[in-house]
C-alpha cells in the first residue's frame, strides 16, 4: 500500500480485544512496537504483505481492517 | 552513513528526541561556525591567538555533540544494516535521506554559487590542505547527522518508544 492520508484502520481496536500488546503484536508480525503504533495512529500505511499478514493474523479480509473510505467504513 | 552499535544496545541508546534535535542542531552549527572563526582570523598574533581558539572550541564542541548522535536510535535507522531494520523504519529512512538529498543539494549548489562570485569578487576561497581538510570533514559530519536532524525533528517522542506506557 502507497502511504495515503485518508486510510483509516481498526488495528487498536482489534488488538485491544485481544489484549495485545503493541510490542506482541509486533512480534507477532515481525515488525517493531514503532511500526505498530504508526499504523495505527495512521502515519503510516503498511506493505501489501504486511497488510496480509494482518489479514491473516486477525483471521479477517484486508479490507474488513482497512478501510480507504471509497466503500464506506468496513 | 554512520551507526555505532554498541554491545550493549542493539537498538541504540535513547536520548530523548528533544535532546537529539539539539545535539544535531548544535553539531550541524557549530562546525562551520567554528571553521568560519578560524578562517577570518585576522592579522595579529593577540587577535589571531583568539579566534583560533573560539575556532577550534566551536570545532570540538561539534565533534563531541555529534559523538552521542551515532549510537542513537534515529542514528540505527539513518545507518545500520538495511536487513535490522522492519519496513517502517526503512520507510523513515527513505524519507529521512530523501530530504537530507535535498538539503545537502542546496547546500553544494550555493557553495558553487559562492565560488563562482568569489573569484570575481576577491572574496575567500579556499587554498591548501588546512581548508580542504575542514571542508571534507564538514562534508563527513553533514552527510552523516542531516538525515538524523531530519527525523529528530519529524518525529516525536512517542513514535520511538519501546513501550506504549512511555508512548
Amino acid at each position: 500500500m502507497t502511504a495515503g492520508d485518508d486510510l483509516r484502520n481498526r488495528l487498536k481496536v482489534l488488538r485491544a480485544e485481544r489484549d495485545w500488546s503493541q510490542a506482541e503484536l509486533g512480534g507477532r508480525l515481525g515488525v517493531s512496537r514503532q511500526a505498530v503504533n504508526a499504523i495505527e495512529t495512521g502515519k503510516y500505511d503498511p506493505s501489501l504483505p504486511l497488510a496480509f499478514k494482518l489479514a491473516r493474523l486477525f483471521d479477517m479480509r484486508i479490507e474488513e481492517i482497512f478501510d480507504d473510505g471509497e466503500y464506506g467504513a468496513s | 552513513m554512520l551507526f555505532f552499535r554498541s554491545a550493549a544496545s542493539h537498538a541504540g541508546v535513547g536520548p530523548s528526541v528533544t535532546t537529539l534535535r539539539v545535539l544535531t542542531a548544535v553539531s550541524l552549527a557549530a562546525y562551520p561556525a567554528g571553521c568560519l572563526t578560524m578562517t577570518l582570523a585576522p592579522d595579529g598574533r593577540g587577535a589571531l591567538f583568539l579566534y583560533e581558539a573560539v575556532g577550534l572550541a566551536l570545532i570540538t564542541l561539534a565533534l563531541i555533540t555529534a559523538a552521542p548522535v551515532l549510537g542513537s536510535r534515529l542514528q540505527r535507522i539513518v545507518g545500520d544494516e538495511a536487513k535490522r531494520l522492519d519496513e517502517y523504519e526503512l520507510h523513515l529512512r527513505h524519507r529521512a535521506i530523501s530530504a537530507a538529498y535535498a538539503s545537502f543539494t542546496g547546500l553544494t549548489c550555493l557553495a558553487v554559487l559562492y565560488a563562482a562570485l568569489a573569484s570575481d569578487f576577491g572574496w575567500w576561497t579556499p587554498r591548501g590542505y588546512d581548508a580542504f581538510n575542514a571542508i571534507f570533514w564538514g562534508v563527513f559530519l553533514y552527510s552523516s547527522l542531516l538525515p538524523t536532524a531530519f527525523l529528530a525533528w519529524k518525529l516525536e517522542e512517542g513514535d520511538l518508544a519501546h513501550s506504549e506506557a512511555s508512548a
